[in-house]
């Protein structure tokens, strides 16, 4: 018998995840610092990259293994489709996943993705049985193309990777929310909860946060404070927001007030 | 490269180096020679670009000069 669904789970892929908090692994202190932010944060999907191995201590793919979450190989610093490819195809050799989280860097200063670069590999990858999940740019044209060409969510940026920045443009991530019918990923520019909270808020089903957890000064505390921030805005989403207002609109009844002298009463 | 003990050897290029490998060997002998397990999990190796599958590690011979890259799962992202 299957366990039952809880309703603050999600569905990428086909697959079942129990928490909308994907945890970057990149920018721990030590591998202990890392494996106790993961139990802190719920998460159970984790990135990793691929790298030469004198650059490349093992045991991170065992504390992820142990941990019960399972693995999400990025792309990342490459520069062209052809690089993200091999890349992509290197993890799904080393990691028995054809799940990636595809990102063909644009610019080595602002690491903003490149968009044709981006489409171009997605394409391929897509026609290669890859599952994709594309690092974009917050544009809902972009994120629509990137869904017709078979990517599997689409993950737009806040803001510049590691910059803290949050999220710059919550009206264009609201749009893209509107423009696809996959999962919505927020990545790339949270800097603390409430960037999390928002995301979901704005219709995101998750967030990816890495540098914000990994280099805050108390990671651990920092993961348990985004597990809460996710929950916290995906129900704040299904309850949802009261309109804005130019002016006051008292909650509290006029109707009622005692005539406590000139002007108090109803 | 001259012959040592008899055996020629040849010169390829692993993760950016230089590596003296005898001529015949296998992509399975570069893993060895970098110390991989040979079960060891995420990890995989490029040859030329492609990448070869663990499966076939053994049957694929390298070149003089071929560029093979091992690469291993680590903390990014």
């Amino acid at each position: 018998m299957q366990p039952p669904v809880d309703e603050r789970h999600w569905e990428v892929a086909g697959e079942h995840l129990t928490s909308r908090l994907i945890l970057g692994s990149g920018g721990f202190a030590d591998l202990p610092t890392f494996s106790a932010a993961l139990a802190a944060s719920g998460a159970d999907m984790v990135t990793v990259a691929m790298r030469r191995i004198e650059q490349a201590p093992p045991g991170l793919l065992e504390a992820i293994t142990a941990a019960g979450a399972r693995v999400l190989p990025n792309t990342a610093g490459c520069y062209t489709a052809a690089a993200a490819v091999t890349t992509a195809q290197l993890a799904r050799e080393a990691l028995d996943t054809n799940w990636v989280k595809l990102e063909v860097i644009g610019h080595e200063q602002t690491l903003l993705p490149d968009p044709i670069g981006t489409l171009e590999a997605a394409r391929t990858l897509v026609a290669d049985g890859f599952q994709v999940f594309p690092y974009t740019s917050d544009d809902s044209i972009l994120a629509r193309q990137l869904e017709e060409a078979g990517c599997v969510a689409v993950m737009p940026l806040g803001s510049p990777i590691g910059s803290g920045l949050g999220i710059l443009n919550p009206h264009a991530i609201s749009l893209l929310r509107e423009a696809v019918t996959v999962p919505v990923v927020l990545d790339a520019g949270i800097g603390t909860a409430s960037d999390a909270a928002l995301a979901l808020e704005l219709g995101c089903d998750a967030i990816l946060a890495a540098t914000a957890i990994s280099r805050s000064e108390q990671p651990v505390e920092m993961a348990r404070a985004f597990r809460l921030a996710v929950e916290a805005g995906w129900l704040a989403a299904g309850a949802g927001r009261v309109p804005r207002r130019r002016y006051a609109n008292a909650s509290t009844p006029d109707a009622g007030r005692p005539d406590l002298g000139p002007g108090t009463a109803a | 490269m001259e012959p040592t003990n008899g055996v020629p050897r040849i010169t390829v290029v692993v993760n950016g180096a230089p590596r003296d490998v005898s001529d015949g060997a296998t992509i399975l002998d570069v893993a060895r020679l970098c110390g991989l397990d040979d079960d060891e999990r995420g990890v995989a190796i490029a040859h030329g670009g492609a990448v070869v599958p663990r499966a076939v590690w053994a049957e694929v011979p390298v070149s003089a000069d071929d560029v093979v890259e091992v690469v291993r799962a680590t903390a990014g992202g």
